[in-house]
């Protein structure tokens, strides 16, 4: 650079370096309004930076839905048994301290009383006295031998089965047992026998149809072959051979 | 050093946007930046006009600042982009033929010292204006060549022809007014 021109620069900048003029009245206020339409303009953010989060009663609205909503979807649910019987199950984890009470079983709602119908009242008491000495499903056993399979706490509300137990205690914890199978009816001796000794019934079977077709083709009193049931009732073929030889000597 | 002292004070108080801290700000520093405006403006009035945008520019962009540097160095910085917006919104097309004028005469001499502010205000004001803008950017407020051609979208030899023509309309001007050769004191 010429120093003449480096001079020029430097008398140029020390010249306005104290260079203050008079600022105009009013000129402040210009800026003031200026400011405020700035401010006044939506998203327009100005001043700090840092965003302050502020407890509004929207967010507390928002707050109280979110529960209300967490509350909905979880609230207790009502849960029909087959049994007949309304509670409201929940499951527990742990046994319960106190000893289990003892319960009358139940009746069961007519599935054997059409079978208990049938038969004399012999049977009916021996039924009777079997079904007493067996556990059903969903009475309680005071007995800790016992092992259970599922416990489930049961808040029954079907007033239509008294007494009733489980709604007398509506917070106690009962144990489900897996029954075995066992037969529906037990007989006594002297009445398996006379069962026994009656024949297969005279069912319309096949080897009625069939003796009806030989019959048709063949018209002589005796037939060369015939249809039956044997002991076991299934069909059997009869040939009669010595007619067939009669037929030849002829 | 106390007026340094209380403008980075200030610059807290406008940090919140607290309007009297705001005030207070203005007042310590419109004169100044006025001055600098009044060097890139063609008149009073545009400059004005720039000294109350960049002061809006300040106090809504203050985040924009990150302690590099004086807080007054930032507005004034603030100032100068402001003027050169101003600037670019009022293009002009440079007199070329005026420039060459002035390439003969920068041998005779003239006296800086003894002008007065308005004086030579109203001489830098002649320049067109872009030859204006770069002479205040380089040898006023001390920007390299290169930054003024980032900032103008112009090349550095640009930058540098302009500037050198305007030193030369400069001293020829000033030459006309003092009528005299030019001593350096």
């Amino acid at each position: 650079m010429n120093p003449n021109d480096k001079e020029f620069d430097r008398r140029m900048r020390e010249k306005f370096k104290n260079f203050t003029p008079g600022v105009p009245v009013g000129l402040w206020n210009k800026i003031d309004d200026a400011l405020d339409s700035e401010t006044s303009k939506p998203g327009k953010i100005i001043g700090p930076t840092r965003t302050r989060w502020k407890f509004t009663p929207r967010w507390a609205a928002a707050v109280l839905v979110v529960f209300a909503l967490a509350y909905w979807y979880n609230r207790p649910v009502e849960v029909i048994y087959l049994q007949g019987k309304v509670g409201i199950p929940v499951v527990v984890g742990e046994e319960p301290p106190s000893p289990r009470p003892v319960l009358q079983p139940a009746d069961e709602p007519g599935d054997i009383s059409p079978a208990k119908s049938v038969f004399t009242g012999k049977v009916l008491e021996r039924i009777n006295r079997i079904s007493a000495e067996m556990p059903r499903e969903g009475t309680v056993r005071d007995d800790d031998t016992q092992p259970s399979a599922v416990e489930i706490q049961l808040v029954a509300t079907d007033a239509e089965t008294a007494p009733d137990p489980i709604v007398d205690d509506p917070l106690e914890t009962y144990i489900i047992e897996v029954l075995d199978l066992q037969p529906l009816v037990v007989l006594e001796e002297a009445e398996e026998v006379m069962l026994a000794n009656v024949g297969p019934s005279d069912t319309f079977g096949v080897s009625r149809l069939l003796n009806f077709v030989v019959g048709a083709v063949d018209q002589r009193a005796e037939k060369a072959i015939t249809f039956s049931n044997d002991e076991e009732g299934s069909l059997r073929i009869d040939f009669n051979f010595n007619l067939v030889k009669n037929r030849k000597s002829k | 050093m106390e007026h340094a002292a209380t403008v980075n004070s200030l610059y807290e108080g406008c940090k919140e946007n607290n309007r009297q801290a705001q005030e207070m700000l203005y007042h310590a520093l419109a004169s100044k930046m006025l001055g600098v405006c009044m060097r890139y403006a063609s008149s009073t009035f545009e400059a004005e006009d720039i000294l109350q945008a960049g002061f809006v520019k300040v106090f809504t962009q203050l985040s924009s600042f990150r302690g590099e540097g004086s807080f007054e160095g930032w507005v004034r910085r603030v100032m100068v982009n402001t003027a050169i917006e101003a600037y670019r919104k009022n293009t002009r097309l440079l007199r070329i033929a005026d420039m060459a004028e002035a390439d003969g005469a920068f041998q005779q001499g003239y006296v800086i010292d003894e002008l007065e502010y308005e004086d030579l205000l109203a001489i830098i004001r002649t320049l067109p204006e872009g030859y204006r803008v770069i002479f205040n950017m380089y040898v006023i407020e001390g920007y390299s060549h290169k930054e003024i051609a980032e900032t103008l979208h112009i090349s550095e030899g640009t930058s540098k022809s302009q500037l050198s023509r305007a030193r030369s309309w400069l001293k020829e001007k000033i030459k006309q007014m003092e009528g005299g050769v030019y001593e350096s004191k």
